[in-house]
This record gives structure tokens, C-alpha cells and sequence, in this order.
């Protein structure tokens, strides 16, 4: 019912935006207040929560070797999976990072029809997780041509590399289809996989729920409802609203305001969602750390003083038995009192 | 007819979430309670174990009691929920990995069917992100704001002791082997979690035996088995008798001796428990070979380190002793014995909590001259290390034949592989001490490979059954090597490894020992003077004389 | 056509039930009933490849003797469950029914229901190999209980002073368990 619960709060956020934007005075409200309220929310709390991670310090070096270390001169380091340099971290972040290098390690236990237990590599889950992420990218990086006059030479390019296929009228971009292809199966997969559905929260069907439904809007506007929206005039707001003197013509059309709206709802709950991975994933100590930690010291600022139990102690306690069998002391015994 | 029948039959088949084989729960997992009965569960940890570490300066074990997991009342203190959310707060602020680990899950479940718990169970529980939320949905709730406002909806639970009971049994049913942690895209490490539980659940009294009792033992006496220094050094004699017996050759041994270039530790398993006594006698015997000036310690008798089980704390206060020991004794390096948990603190902790160690000097092999530079800080060079560098050298004789009786494969320890990297030094020493030597199927090795099932302390009897399922993807490993090739041997560079894979193996594969790296290094030595003493070994340092 | 066949036949369709039964403790909802891609691990895996060639050993009417390879297989991990006796040993039982099920469920072959005597008793065969492993595996473990305590492994628990398990007394004592 999690999934269920989350296409009804989009549904209504849907509705909310339709409605509220047809009524008069409105569409400042959706078109220009909540915009800039929603980019306020995003901006100040994911500073917070990276400021918040960033101030609980990371007391032990707890890299997570995924390969030889660097030790021996004879014995092959390998400087991805168990980095010795910051270069060498950098570039396990980057791989990390940039190709999901971890969900490209994902194997699945599977149990085969004869005597065979294998545990298959699963690349499923990487491929279309890199589709989606790398599709939204594209996505949001294109949009800049809405916020920017003129339109830099940068976005044309990548418009044109997305539109590499030319298919249909307007030419369909691929990170279109990419995203709903990504969100479909990583939505699909929750539902069917049974691990992970029972693992599953609202938190995690809602965020792709919307994304599917801004998707899907920011589509119909591009390719079906052309003419129910007035591009000029949504341009205008769009270079308004980055140039922070914010104008708004009339029949924008409601498929806008719902598509900006989402957006809006997306922005604003980013910070408190599982969405910060994003941020989160540059500074997981497991993977950002150095493997040199018996080369250099690491530092844990808040080391508590805490001393062994004595050797003097160790010693008192058991001197009588060493002296006995010839273990070494540091004060020899006192001189034999008499038994009682 | 027959459909009713096999109802019936249906009716004495067990009732157990097993979401491995293929049925779901139809209860969300927070409406399941963790239920306790007699063998899924550890012991807890005896009131006076639990008073004499909480006498203990710089540790804190509160609320000792005699209480069982049976019990409904477990006689926790009366504001334990304070203490819990309290103590909660106190580590978001102390660690990041905990924080990040907390916020970042985006429950995609590829770590799901990594850990030997889950494979070996079938209980969702063990999948590390449902682990991981146990903690998290308490999290959500004290800590977030979505938890704060939309409660369960936003998954979040309300701390109870339902969920206490629960953290009780799933952070003691996770070996911190840190596999999952391979697979997670945010490098999530459900070790951190189970640490932070258990750091927790101590808060409030609740804690095993099985780590406790060692760990105490191990600051009184200075290692985990509670053995004296005389029994200590009559021990460790007893393995030098043998080794004469057997080579001809008596090796060299002291204690606590000052103005040893070296100071050796490892395990205290290695002198007193089959098979690690085997173990011992190979260091013993690699040492003689080379003439190397070292001393064991009776102080710093204990490699390994049950404080790491516990909390930050005692692991501090119990790996302290090392350095002390060394600078006391005035030694210029300290080698480590072949351990798992031993080697993930000293190569991730040790400098950070009791260091610098200013008084030692980088490691220097006095045999070939090569500085270990991996080690220049800490100052702890790992057996492996040293003895590849030997091999590399040419500074031992080795003959290879006297290993003819095994065929051995090599079991990474979680630790070694995962918190240190190393993985291809000790397949170095393989190669040069036995004639032939195969690796288990691909993604049980090396950085993926598979815990024994009984690490962090959850090595002990009263949970057998637990641990012969959950070290059931190892044993599954071993099977396929010893049917495919006729593996007998199985190598590792653990102590506990050695111990529970024993017992593994005594149950699902019978046929195949094990035994750790040095002893094969031993068993190939050829020492100088050998002479006609040595006795024909069969069976290497195991041959009844 | 014949009973032989039959088995031949319904080979997959029997083992999947069977195995399913073996593996399944949970009533399942409709949709994960028609979830096709069990995840699996290397104990459904053993069960599967066990139940397989048990079926077909049965079913040819292979030597009993041999039955105790595959059954092996299952009981050994069962033994380690939290099952009794009983419960460990039942799912084997199950094949009769469900045999029985697939064949009278096939107007054609529901004649073959009466012939299937020698198969069941070959069942009961299996049924009765299981109790003995289920036996030699829980000796199997007491055992290897013992050994750690051997080993000195035990040593970690259960001792105020060890160093008295050195002392004659419990040496004799370990030397006679």
C-alpha cells in the first residue's frame, strides 16, 4: 500500500498545482513565490545537512579495502580498490561516483538446476540506475537553456548530442526516454523484487513516483500539448526568475504549473530525504578514506584518555609466579614474611 | 483427499521467516518481535565479569545483573529509553560514518543477499539494510524531521523494548565482516551499525558472555583465555618440547625480555587451542631459522581484541597494553601473529587510539633490510608481510614436499581482506610452502570472501546451530573445492578462523582441516642443524611422535 | 504409455512443487505466488539439487542405498533449523501427495494413481534414511561441540582460573569425554 499512498499524495500535489494556478492571482503564487521558496528550502538545507554531517568528525580510519593493499614491493597494489594516495581516492570516488562502481560489483546468489551454486553477476540494477541518474543530469543540465539569455553554446551542444537519434517531431531527446525507462525499473524492481519490496518504504516509492510524474509532464509539454502553453511567455518568467526581477504573463497554461510545482515539491524535499545520498556519498568514510593507516597517523579529535591496566598492577598481581618461573620482574619479591 | 493430507503435514513444518528460500513474510518486518529461545541466542555476560570491567578506569559497564533474553523483563534501569536516545545522539556527534549511514540508504538491496547471516538464516532481518534499519527507524523518529512529523509513515518506530530485544538479537548475529559494505554504493558498513548497537545495548547492561568474560580476562591477565604468566610460559615451553620432539631442531624462546629487537603477539588461542598451537609452533620455528632476536610478552600476551566487540572504549583500553608492553620492554618494532580482528585494529585503530609511538622505530627486516614503509607509523608488521619478504629474499629454505600430504585453498579472513587489503601477500607464502594449492569459486574470495559465520565474538557453543547456518556459504565454498579437486586443507590467517572453521567444516565437510598459513611454513622449513632428529612428518607439525 | 513416463513427464512439475513445499514456511500472498525469479541461496540450491536427483532415484526405483546421498544433502542443513525431528523430517513425505495431486490432475494418467505403490514405498525408504541422518547429524554436532571444549577453544567461557584446566583432574576428565 506504500507505493499506492505515494501516487495519491502526487496525485494531489497534481491537483493542487491544476487548480490552484487557474485561480486568479494565482499563478504569481506557483509561477514566481513558490520557485524562489523552493530553491530557498534546497539550497539552505542541503548546506545544513552537509554541515551537519560535516561537523561529527571521523574518529577512525575505516576504509573498506576492495583489493591489495600497498605493502610489499613485490606484491601488485591495487591503487583503485584499496587507495594509498589522494589521487588514488580521488580517483575511487570518481568511479564510485561516476559509474557506480560498488552496483557494478552487485552479484546474485542464484541457485541453478544441477549442482552448480553460482553467484552470477547482477548488472541489471547498475544499468539502469546509471540510465536514470545520468538521463536526469542531462535533463536538469538542459534546462539551463530556460534560465540563461542568450543560451550558452554548452547546453546547445548537449542538446544536440542528446537529440543524436532524431526521432519524431520534435526530435525526441534519448535522456527523455532514458528517465522513464530508469524510473520505470527501479520502480518495477521494487515492486517485484521481493527482497527489496519488503525493505521498502513510502520514502522510497514517493521520490520516484514524482520524478516519474514530473517526467512525464515536462514530456506532454514538449511533445503533446505544445500548443496549450505559451513557450515565450514561460521563458520569460524562467530568465525572470534566474535574473531575480520575476515577470509573469497570462496563459502560461496549467500543464506548467503542475510540471513547476512538482519540481518545487521535489526541491523542497530533497534535504530531508534519502535523496542527500547525492551529497552523502562524498564523504562516506568507508570509500573516501586513504588505506595508509599504519603509514600515517590518523587523528581522532576527541581520543579519550583511557590508560591499560598497569603493567605495575599486572605485575603485583602475579610477581610471586613469575619470580617462580623465571619471568623477568621489575621489583623483585620482598624479603619471605613468615606463612601464616 | 489429497489435498487436506498434505495440510496436515504442512501443520508440522516450522514456522520461520525465510525470505531466502523464496517466501515472504506477510507481516511488515516491524510487527515481528524478536522471540529468544534456548540456542538462538548467547549468554549474557556474568555480574561479576560485567562489575570488574565496569571497576575498570576509563570503562563504563553499568547495570550489572544476573538476568536471561528469556525473561520478559529484562531489569533494565529505569530510564533506559533516555539512556538509549542519549547515547544515540552522543555517537551521531562523535561519528560521521554513523550519521551519513543513517541518512543515506536508499534501500536499493544490493547489499541484501551478501551477508553469510541472511544466506545462512533466511531471516530478512539479516539482510544488513534491514539490520541497519532497525536502528534507523528509531533514528527517523527522534532524530528527523520527516520522523518527527509523519512518524511510522515516514518509518519510524517509537523505541520500546520490543525494539531493544530486537537490536539484542540482530546485532549479535552480525560478524561486522563488513561484506555488504563491498556492494553498497554509499560504502554503507553494517559494521559500523552493529558496533554502534552493541555501544549502545552496553549503555544498559545489556551485553554476552562470550565477549565480556575474555575481554575482562584479557585486562587482568592480559589475554582472553585468562592465562597466568607461569601458565602462559609453561604453555608456549610445552609447544617448544614439541617442536624438538618433532624437528630436532629446540627453538629459542624468552619472556618479557628486555632489549629484544622485537617484540611478538598474537592471539593467546595460538599457545593454548587446536589447531592454532600448530600455528604457534610454525612461528617458533620460522623465527629459529632466521635467528631472530624477540621476546614474547606474558603482559601483552593477547593479539586479538574483544574490546572491538564491545565499545570503543575497551578496545582502547585492551590494545593499549601493546605499546606499553613495547616501550617498557624497549623493543624496536612489534610483529603480529596471524588474527583476523586482531589485524583490523592495529592496521585501522591502533595509531589513532594509542599512538604516536614515538618510541619505536620503523620496521626493518633484520634479515633482508627491507623497511616496511606500509607500517612506518604504527609500527606493527603483519607475520605474512614479514615472511613474504623472507621468501622474496631468499632467506629461507623451504621444501615444499614436506607439505606433500596437503592440498590445500585459502580462506581470506573478513578483516584482513576488507579492512587492511591484504590478500595477495599470504597467497605469496602459499605458493612457496606447498605443491599445490587451488582458490574457492570466484566471489567467495579475496575482498568478497565469506565469514566462517562466528566472528565478533559469536564463537561460542550455546549457539551452534546459528553458526553452522550462518557459516553455511563458506562451508558451501569448501564443499565445492573438496569435491572438484580434493581439497583436504584449508588455510587461513585467523584465530578465530581456525577455531570456528574447524568446527564449520567438523559438521559440513568433515574431510578438510585447517590450519593456519605459518604452520604450512613451518611444516616446510629445513632448518640448518635439522639433522637426523627430525622425525619423519607425515603430517607435518601434526604427526603423532 | 506408462507410469515411467508419467514420472518422466511431470519430473519438473512434481520436483517444483516439492521444492517449493521444502523451502516455503510462509502462506504467501497471491502476487509473490506468481513471483517466478525465486531469490534463491546456496540452501535452496542444495534442496532443489537434492529433491531432483531423489525423485528420479525414486521414481526408477535406484537402490535405496543410494538414496542417502541426496537426503544427505537436505537433512544435514535441516538438522541445523529450528525444527524438530518431525518437522525436519516431513517435507520427503510430501512428494506422495503431491505425486498423487499431479497425476490425478491429468484425466489421462489418473489411472497411474494405483500403481504407485512401489514409488511410495521407496518414499517411505527415503523417510526412514532421513531419520538416521538426521540422527549422525545431530551426533555430528554434539561432537563437534565436544571437540571445541577439546580444543581448549571453551576455555574462553565458563572459567575463573584456566589455568586449573591444566591440572591432571581435567585432563584426565577431557581425555575420557
Amino acid at each position: 500500500m506504500k507505493y499506492a499512498l505515494s501516487f495519491l499524495a502526487v496525485i494531489a500535489l497534481v491537483l493542487i498545482a491544476w487548480l490552484g494556478s487557474q485561480i486568479p492571482g494565482m499563478p504569481y503564487i506557483f509561477g514566481v513565490a513558490f520557485p524562489y521558496l523552493a530553491i530557498a528550502v534546497f539550497l539552505g538545507g542541503f548546506v545544513y545537512r552537509v554541515v551537519q554531517w560535516a561537523k561529527s568528525p571521523v574518529p577512525f580510519s575505516i576504509q573498506t579495502t576492495c583489493g591489495q593493499a600497498k605493502s610489499l614491493d613485490f606484491i601488485k597494489h591495487n591503487k583503485l580498490e584499496a587507495p594509498h594516495t589522494t589521487a588514488q581516492v580521488v580517483a575511487r570516488m570518481a568511479l564510485e561516483i561516476l559509474t557506480f562502481r560498488s552496483l557494478f560489483r552487485n552479484t546474485h546468489a542464484e541457485m541453478h538446476q544441477g549442482p552448480k551454486i553460482t553467484y552470477e553477476s547482477s548488472k541489471w540494477l547498475w544499468i539502469f540506475a546509471l540510465i536514470f541518474h545520468y538521463s536526469f543530469l542531462l535533463i536538469i543540465l538542459r534546462h539551463m537553456r530556460l534560465f540563461l539569455n542568450p543560451v550558452p553554446f554548452w547546453v546547445q551542444w548537449l542538446e544536440t548530442l542528446d537529440a543524436l537519434f532524431q526521432v519524431g517531431a520534435p526530435t525526441w531527446y534519448m535522456s527523455d526516454v532514458g528517465i522513464l525507462i530508469g524510473v520505470g525499473f527501479l520502480f518495477a524492481r521494487r515492486l517485484t523484487n521481493v527482497k527489496v519490496r519488503y525493505i521498502s518504504l513510502l520514502n522510497d516509492y514517493f521520490p520516484l513516483v514524482l520524478i516519474f510524474t514530473i517526467a512525464i509532464t515536462g514530456i506532454l509539454m514538449r511533445y503533446f500539448l505544445r500548443t496549450d502553453i505559451d513557450i515565450v511567455n514561460i521563458k520569460q518568467l524562467t530568465v525572470g526568475l534566474a535574473a531575480l526581477h520575476p515577470t509573469i504573463g497570462s496563459d502560461i497554461g496549467a500543464i506548467f504549473f503542475i510540471h513547476l510545482f512538482l519540481v518545487c515539491a521535489l526541491l523542497v524535499y530533497f534535504p530531508y530525504s534519502k535523496l542527500m545520498h547525492m551529497g552523502g556519498v562524498f564523504m562516506s568514510p568507508t570509500r573516501n578514506m586513504k588505506n595508509n593507516s599504519r603509514e600515517v597517523r590518523h587523528l581522532n579529535p576527541w581520543n579519550p584518555r583511557i590508560l591499560p591496566h598497569s603493567y605495575a598492577g599486572y605485575e603485583d598481581e602475579f610477581r610471586e609466579f613469575m619470580v617462580d618461573a623465571g619471568i623477568p620482574v621489575e621489583k623483585e619479591l620482598p624479603p619471605q614474611k613468615d606463612e601464616e | 483427499m489429497s489435498v487436506p493430507k498434505l495440510e496436515q503435514l504442512s501443520k508440522s513444518v516450522a514456522q520461520g521467516p525465510s525470505l531466502a528460500t523464496g517466501a515472504v513474510p506477510t507481516q511488515d518486518w516491524m510487527d515481528i518481535p524478536a522471540v529468544f529461545k534456548s540456542g538462538n541466542y548467547a549468554y549474557p555476560a556474568k555480574k561479576d565479569k560485567v562489575e570488574y570491567l565496569n571497576s575498570q578506569k576509563g570503562l563504563y559497564f553499568p547495570n550489572a545483573r544476573e538476568w536471561s533474553p528469556e525473561d520478559d523483563d529484562w531489569k533494565l534501569p529505569e530510564d533506559w529509553k533516555n539512556i538509549i536516545l542519549n547515547g544515540l545522539k552522543e555517537r551521531l556527534d562523535k561519528f560521521r560514518s554513523l550519521k551519513i549511514f543513517m541518512d543515506c540508504c536508499v534501500r536499493c538491496g544490493a547489499c541484501a543477499d551478501k551477508c553469510h547471516f541472511f544466506l545462512g538464516t533466511g531471516d530478512p532481518k539479516n539482510m544488513p539494510v534491514l539490520r541497519a534499519e532497525l536502528l534507523r527507524s528509531v533514528y527517523r523518529n527522534d532524530f528527523t524531521l520527516g520522523g518527527k512529523i509523519l512518524g511510522k509513515m515516514a518509518g519510524g518506530r517509537e523505541m520500546t523494548v520490543g525494539v531493544l530485544k530486537e537490536w539484542f538479537m540482530y546485532s549479535y548475529q552480525c560478524t561486522e565482516c563488513r561484506r555488504c559494505s563491498v556492494f553498497c554504493p554509499y560504502g554503507i558498513d553494517t559494521a559500523e551499525i552493529t558496533m554502534m548497537l552493541r555501544e549502545l545495548l552496553h549503555l544498559v547492561g545489556v551485553g554476552i558472555n562470550w565477549i565480556l568474560e575474555p575481554a575482562s580476562n584479557s585486562n587482568r591477565t592480559g589475554n582472553h583465555m585468562g592465562l597466568q604468566p607461569h601458565t602462559f610460559k609453561d604453555n608456549v615451553e610445552f609447544l617448544v618440547d614439541d617442536v624438538e620432539n618433532l624437528t630436532g631442531v629446540r627453538p629459542n624462546i624468552s619472556f618479557n625480555r628486555k632489549g629484544a629487537e622485537i617484540l611478538f603477539i598474537t592471539p593467546s588461542a595460538d599457545v593454548f587451542a587446536e589447531p592454532g598451537l600448530y600455528t604457534a609452533m610454525g612461528y617458533m620455528i620460522l623465527f629459529e631459522a632466521i635467528g631472530l632476536d624477540y621476546t614474547w610478552s606474558t603482559y601483552a600476551s593477547e593479539g586479538g581484541n574483544f574490546g572491538l566487540f564491545t565499545n570503543n572504549e575497551t578496545m582502547k583500553k585492551l590494545n593499549a597494553k601493546m605499546y606499553a608492553e613495547a616501550e617498557r620492554l624497549g623493543v624496536k618494532y612489534i610483529i603480529g601473529g596471524e588474527c583476523g580482528h586482531m589485524w583490523r585494529v592495529l592496521h585501522q585503530y591502533m595509531d589513532t587510539m594509542n599512538g604516536p609511538a614515538d618510541f619505536l622505530e620503523v620496521p626493518v627486516s633484520p634479515i633482508t633490510g627491507t623497511k616496511f614503509q606500509n607500517a612506518a607509523s604504527t609500527k606493527m608488521v603483519h607475520i605474512t608481510e614479514f615472511t613474504a619478504d623472507l621468501i622474496k629474499h631468499g632467506k629461507l629454505k623451504l621444501d615444499k614436499s614436506r607439505n606433500s600430504h596437503v592440498k590445500a585453498t585459502f580462506h581470506d579472513s573478513c578483516n584482513t581482506s576488507r579492512a587492511m587489503g591484504l590478500l595477495d601477500e599470504p597467497r605469496y607464502v602459499l605458493d612457496h610452502v606447498v605443491d599445490n594449492w587451488v582458490e574457492m569459486p570466484e566471489n567467495t574470495i579475496r575482498e568478497q570472501t565469506f565469514c566462517c559465520g562466528s566472528g565478533t565474538g559469536l564463537n561460542t557453543d550455546e549457539i551452534m546451530e546459528l553458526r553452522m547456518r550462518s557459516g553455511y556459504p563458506r562451508a558451501n565454498a569448501v564443499q565445492y573445492v573438496r569435491d572438484k579437486f580434493d581439497v583436504n586443507t584449508l588455510a587461513c590467517v585467523c584465530a578465530i578462523d581456525r577455531a570456528t572453521l574447524t568446527s564449520l567444516n567438523n559438521y559440513w565437510t568433515p574431510e578438510v582441516t585447517v590450519c593456519g598459513l605459518t604452520e604450512l611454513v613451518g611444516n616446510a622449513i629445513v632448518q640448518e642443524n635439522e639433522g637426523e632428529n627430525r622425525a619423519v612428518l607425515d603430517e607435518g607439525l601434526r604427526t603423532m611422535v | 504409455m506408462d507410469l515411467a513416463e508419467a514420472f518422466r513427464n511431470y519430473r519438473e512439475t512434481i520436483v517444483g512443487k516439492w521444492v517449493d513445499y521444502t523451502l516455503s514456511t510462509y502462506t504467501s500472498s497471491d502476487f509473490f505466488k506468481r513471483e517466478k525469479d525465486q531469490f534463491a541461496n546456496p540452501i535452496g540450491a542444495s534442496v532443489r539439487e537434492a529433491l531432483d536427483s531423489l525423485f528420479v532415484m525414486m521414481s526408477k526405483g535406484t537402490d535405496p542405498v543410494e538414496f542417502k546421498g541426496p537426503v544427505e544433502k537436505i537433512i544435514k542443513i535441516r538438522a541445523v533449523q529450528e525444527f524438530t525431528p518431525a518437522q525436519a523430517v516431513a517435507p520427503l513425505n510430501a512428494v506422495k501427495h503431491i505425486t498423487r495431486e499431479v497425476l490425478a490432475a491429468d484425466k489421462e494418467r489418473a489411472v497411474f494413481v494405483k500403481d504407485l505403490y512401489d514409488f511410495e514405498f521407496n518414499v517411505d525408504l527415503a523417510v526412514l534414511a532421513a531419520f538416521d541422518i538426521y540422527m549422525e547429524s545431530r551426533e555430528r554436532l554434539y561432537k563437534v561441540r565436544i571437540a571445541e571444549i577439546k580444543s581448549g577453544s571453551h576455555i574462553l567461557t565458563d572459567s575463573k582460573c584456566p589455568s586449573k584446566l591444566l591440572n591432571e583432574e581435567s585432563q584426565e576428565f577431557l581425555k575420557s569425554v
